[in-house]
């Protein structure tokens, strides 16, 4: 035990007594991802929202009164124009050169609607042209609008029952913590594992292949310390630095949060998680980084030379980056069978974790198999430190 | 005398990748390093092995140190056996070879505290001990600058106290003075004959006929992986000088082999 400390107090010592490195790794993610972050939401929210001062505006052709009697109330500014100048508006509108929506309404309209209401419809129902440009927030928004009152007033019509009469504009009732739990569940995971295998992959390689690379690590051979406790100690160490640059980065994606979603999102975390959820995470994470040390560690004591270790490492972050965007993209089955994966894994524990939806047989799969992974590889990693042809291969 | 360090038998093979048989300009796949080498130390002793470039001294003394894992044979430090109980056979000398480094990073006062605890030292035995050594080899002014920022003679010096952080009984040093400027040098040949004074064993290993004739006691002569002849100084030169005595074995084991 004693041997492990040791080891473990030398790596910190190590780490952070060389402030400049220490900062850069712990805090360095963090800041830049806030910073990413903030400046992406920003950036989003000029893209899809509407221009607040830009009323949604109509360019009809034969809009019929009961509908304008509808549209007017909801802010529309309609513009009547006449058929012929509808092919013009459309490649206006196509070139983002007017924020608005067209529709033609066939002359007709009322005449059905009224035969409609006295049951002796004609077929087929009539049609209404709707052109917009989802590309252009403000046309999108108008078409949004204008959609949801024409459900309305087709609701109105055939009438078998209401759904939110009286309660239209307060009905959608997700709510800010709701939003934040599904951003934070997509992106979470995927960002804090890419920030955790850079992490882990810039101090891997530096302190057991830099190590061997020095002759520093022979140094260690010829003392008692057992072989085990070196691997453990070099393990573990490296778990705790990753540890703590996770936590700054998870608390820099939540602070960026309410930029990126682009709102005056008031949350509290504390509100929103339980304190079981939050045990959770830090489980999973620290599984999570126990496995990815490891599995660096063991390329470290490989490779023969420094340089070699950062070139191997490599490939290790990319699948870790893949692996770990998977749930992002796919909706693979919720089986227990997938959570033997690593890194998909934990990035799909937490996922589902934030998102308050999960199997916790899952969780469980995912923390023991990464803890089963780690232990083998913390095997292999001490069969390495006694074997010669590794320590000191040239 | 007791031997209190016995090889026994000692093989060790190498094999050659494609790059080292290009270096060694050698068609084999394998260099035998070491080979049916055995000899004893005996306790308060300083045993030179001496032998020429790649005669497997360095070789041998990695197996004894549990650096290296012989090929077959065993050798016996204090009674524990390098191939059964290498944890103990560690705790029990100290090793000290150019390929052993420090940490450039830390200071010799910061590594001093850290092998001290690898080698779970009392504190207060460990800090008489460093200050001890620290004045007699100069270091204590140093004793906060990193490594890195060390002359080669101080990070030399360095090195040497640190492998004897543990007080170790048995001390195997490979080429003790190599690179050391001759007041240097002077000063870890004396510190070897002190430590002997105390009662250590010391095995030194060397190219350097001079520096055997002034330390040790006995002697052995290793001719490419061979042990050519293990005996008391005396009975190795005889009336000769080592210089001499060493060419004529040298010559004689090249004839048995065809060499010349
Ligand atoms: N890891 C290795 N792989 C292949 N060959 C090796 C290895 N280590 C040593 N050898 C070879 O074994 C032989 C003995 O080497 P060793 O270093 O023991 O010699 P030495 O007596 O210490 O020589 P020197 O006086 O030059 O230090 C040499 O031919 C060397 O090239
Ligand atoms: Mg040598």
């Amino acid at each position: 035990m004693s041997g492990i400390l040791t080891i473990m107090k030398k790596e910190f010592d190590r780490f952070f007594k060389d402030k400049r490195t220490a900062l850069s790794t712990i805090f360095l993610p963090g800041i830049i991802l806030y910073a990413i972050y903030s400046f992406m939401g920003t950036g989003f929210d000029n893209l899809f929202s509407p221009t607040a001062d830009i009323p949604p505006t109509a360019y009809v052709v034969n809009m019929p009164e009961s509908i304008r009697q509808m549209a007017e109330p909801a802010g529309f500014i309609i513009n009547d124009i006449s058929e012929a100048v509808v092919p013009e508006l459309k490649e206006q509108l196509a070139e983002r050169e007017l924020a608005a929506i067209i529709m033609v309404f066939p002359e007709d309209f009322d005449e059905h609607i009224a035969a409609f209401a006295a049951g002796t419809p004609m077929y087929p129902a009539p049609n209404i042209e709707l052109y917009a440009n989802s590309l252009d927030p403000n046309s999108n928004n108008a078409r949004w609008i204008m959609t949801s009152l024409l459900d309305v007033y087709r609701g109105t019509l055939a009438n078998p029952f209401d759904i939110n009469r009286d309660i239209f504009a307060e009905a959608d009732l997700a709510t800010e913590e709701g939003v934040a739990a599904t951003v934070i569940s997509m992106i979470l995971p995927m960002v804090l594992m890419m920030m955790l295998v850079s992490g882990v992959a810039g101090l891997a390689p530096e302190s057991i292949a830099g190590e061997k690379d020095r002759g520093t690590i022979a140094t260690l051979l010829v003392t008692p310390l057992k072989r085990s406790h070196l691997a453990l100690g070099k393990i573990l160490s490296l778990t705790a630095i990753s540890f703590l640059s996770g936590i700054v980065t998870t608390i820099a994606l939540i602070l960026s949060l309410p930029n990126m979603v682009g709102g005056d999102l008031e949350m509290n975390l504390m509100e929103m998680y339980s304190i079981t959820d939050l045990v959770m995470i830090v489980v999973v994470v620290l599984t999570a980084i126990i496995f990815l040390t490891t599995a660096a560690s063991l390329i470290s004591a490989f490779a023969k030379s420094l340089k070699e270790a950062t070139t191997y490492i490599g490939p290790l972050t990319i699948i870790v980056m893949i692996l770990s965007i998977v749930p992002m993209l796919i909706n693979l089955p919720d089986v227990p069978q997938l959570f033997l994966i690593p890194i998909y894994s934990s990035a799909q524990s937490m996922s589902g974790i934030f998102a308050m939806e999960y199997e916790p047989l899952n969780i469980l799969v995912t923390v023991v198999s990464n803890l089963v992974y780690s232990c083998i590889g913390g095997f292999a990693l001490t069969k390495m430190f006694n074997s010669e042809k590794v320590m000191f291969a040239k | 005398m007791e031997a209190i360090l016995r090889a026994d038998k000692l093989e060790k093979t190498f094999r050659l990748s494609a790059k080292q048989q290009k270096l060694q300009k050698t068609k084999e796949k394998t260099k035998i390093a070491v080979h049916n080498l055995s000899f004893e130390a005996y306790e308060g002793e300083i045993f030179g092995l001496l032998g020429p470039n790649g005669a497997g001294k360095t070789t041998t003394l990695r197996m004894l140190a549990t650096l290296i894992k012989a090929d077959s044979g065993d050798a016996f430090v204090d009674g524990s056996s390098i191939v059964t109980q290498p944890g103990e056979v560690r705790g029990k000398i100290g090793f000290l070879t150019s390929e052993l480094r420090l940490e450039d990073f830390f200071t010799p006062n910061y590594l001093f505290d850290f092998f001290s605890r690898l080698h779970k030292i009392d504190p207060a035995v460990s800090d008489k001990r460093k200050a001890e050594l620290f004045k007699k080899f100069g270091i204590d002014e140093f004793a906060e600058v990193k490594v890195a920022n060390l002359s080669t003679g101080m990070k030399q010096k360095s090195s040497l106290v640190i492998s004897l952080v543990h007080d170790p009984n048995i001390i195997i040093f490979d080429e003790p003075t190599n690179g050391l400027d001759v007041i240097t040098a002077r000063v870890v040949t004396d510190f070897l004959v002190d430590l002997k004074a105390q009662g250590k064993t010391i095995i030194v290993s060397t190219h350097i006929f001079s520096l055997i004739e002034k330390l040790c006691d006995r002697v052995g002569v290793i001719i490419n992986g061979e042990m050519a002849v293990c005996d008391s100084l005396v009975a190795v030169t005889g009336e000769k000088t080592l210089e001499d005595a060493f060419f004529d074995l040298y010559e004689s084991y090249a004839q048995k082999e065809g060499l010349i």
